[in-house]
């Protein structure tokens, strides 16, 4: 009898209901293939989250393993995704790809964490304290409290030295104030455009380009 | 051309129309009436809502919209922040309970602060305050949701310029 393949499930940027229907559909479901867990942290082979995270054209996250968007019923994607509002039936068509497309070697890569995929997201907001050592902590708290960032993806977005951030994540995981999540994603493709995006135009008309 | 809307919302009082003056380009357009309100100490407040622009030099335009502080309007606050880029709450620190003014309308805007830029700012934040900003941060936890939180003096242009550019950094993070 050959050996059910057991898939680790991860999400980014779904809520708690929404999860739970992803349970209830792989407890219920008699199509699913291969052995499905919902995994809290840590590396899994397949992600789906939020498309409203992601806004750059070509920036999507992709994990090592499958990674799979959750789009609005009424928008047209062209690669694997789900649909919400959700159908049992096309999640689970959905999953069945993920499985099909992911070699074991694929699944061994995805679950090796390295240093290099550690991002940081802010758990709570910091104290005054924290935030009065360095005028530039507020603007990357902020980064820090919208999506998990890289070490890298931190200083290229913030603009600030090495040394920064170095120091300001360290002070955060010093008062227990950041999440490491260890999902396995692509570095994003960063570039700053500060003259041709809208956010570099509305900070010059402000006064607070940088 | 692209148009991005930015609510201001917050208590009677909060100071969100003279945030919009303080960044508008052109004299806001306000719906202000003589003040009924006896817990209030301001002559005029806000009916309708306010609205202020800033026009980019690539043509797009910041639309600034002000909601009414009162809890009456809210239909007005539900209709204002769809599609908006991002929501500034502003809060007076120094009416009786700053803190359940803060949640009442980031339980009014709780889905939307999911996804949109948000940041609060306090207003009237004295040193000997009761209530300090590491108490409204504390809040949030509740609402499971880390959002910004700073002192501001809406008076003061740099400080609502701050308030916008916290909201940018948001989107670019949203943005990766």
């Amino acid at each position: 009898m050959a050996k059910t393949v057991v898939m680790k499930l991860g999400f980014f940027g779904l809520t708690a209901p929404e999860i739970n229907l992803f349970n209830t559909i792989l407890k219920s479901s008699t199509r699913l293939a291969g052995e499905w867990r919902i995994a809290d942290k840590g590396a899994c082979d397949v992600i789906i989250y939020s498309h409203s995270l992601e806004v750059e054209e070509s920036g999507r996250l992709v994990s090592e393993g499958v990674s799979i968007p959750v789009h609005r019923r009424n928008d047209k994607p062209d690669t694997l995704h789900i649909l919400k509002p959700y159908r049992a039936d096309e999640v689970v068509d959905a999953l069945n790809s993920a499985l099909s497309s992911l070699t074991t070697k694929d699944k061994q890569i995805c679950n090796k964490t390295t240093k290099e995929s550690k991002r940081y997201k802010l758990k709570s907001w910091p104290k005054k304290h924290i935030l009065d050592v360095d005028k530039n902590y507020l603007h990357l708290a902020t980064y820090l409290s919208r999506r998990p960032l890289t070490h890298n993806e931190l200083i290229t977005i913030s603009n600030q030295p090495d040394d920064l951030c170095k120091h300001f994540i360290g002070l955060l995981l010093k008062e227990g104030l950041i999440d490491i999540v260890s999902l396995k994603l692509k570095p994003s493709r960063l570039k700053r455009q500060q003259n041709t995006s809208f956010f570099g135009f509305l900070k010059n008309r402000l006064g607070i380009g940088k | 051309m692209s148009e991005y809307k930015i609510v201001f919302t917050g208590t009677v009082g909060a100071g969100k129309t003279t945030a919009i003056k303080a960044i508008s380009e052109t004299p806001p357009v306000i719906t202000d009436v003589a003040n009924t309100d006896q817990s209030v100490s301001k002559d005029q407040t806000t009916v309708g809502l306010d609205f202020g622009v800033i026009s980019l030099e690539n043509g797009d335009r910041v639309r600034l919209f002000g909601t009414p502080g009162q809890e009456r309007f809210e239909f007005m606050w539900n209709i204002l922040i769809k599609d908006a880029f991002g929501l500034i709450i502003l809060i007076d620190n120094t009416r009786p309970s700053p803190i359940s003014d803060m949640e009442m309308y980031l339980t009014n805007f709780k889905e939307e602060i999911k996804t949109i830029p948000c940041v609060i700012g306090v207003g009237r934040m004295t040193d000997d305050a009761i209530t300090s900003i590491d108490d409204f941060s504390l809040s949030l936890e509740t609402f499971d949701v880390v959002l910004p939180v700073i002192p501001v003096d809406v008076r003061r242009t740099e400080d609502v310029n701050l308030l916008i550019q916290i909201l940018l950094a948001q989107a670019e993070a949203n943005s990766l």
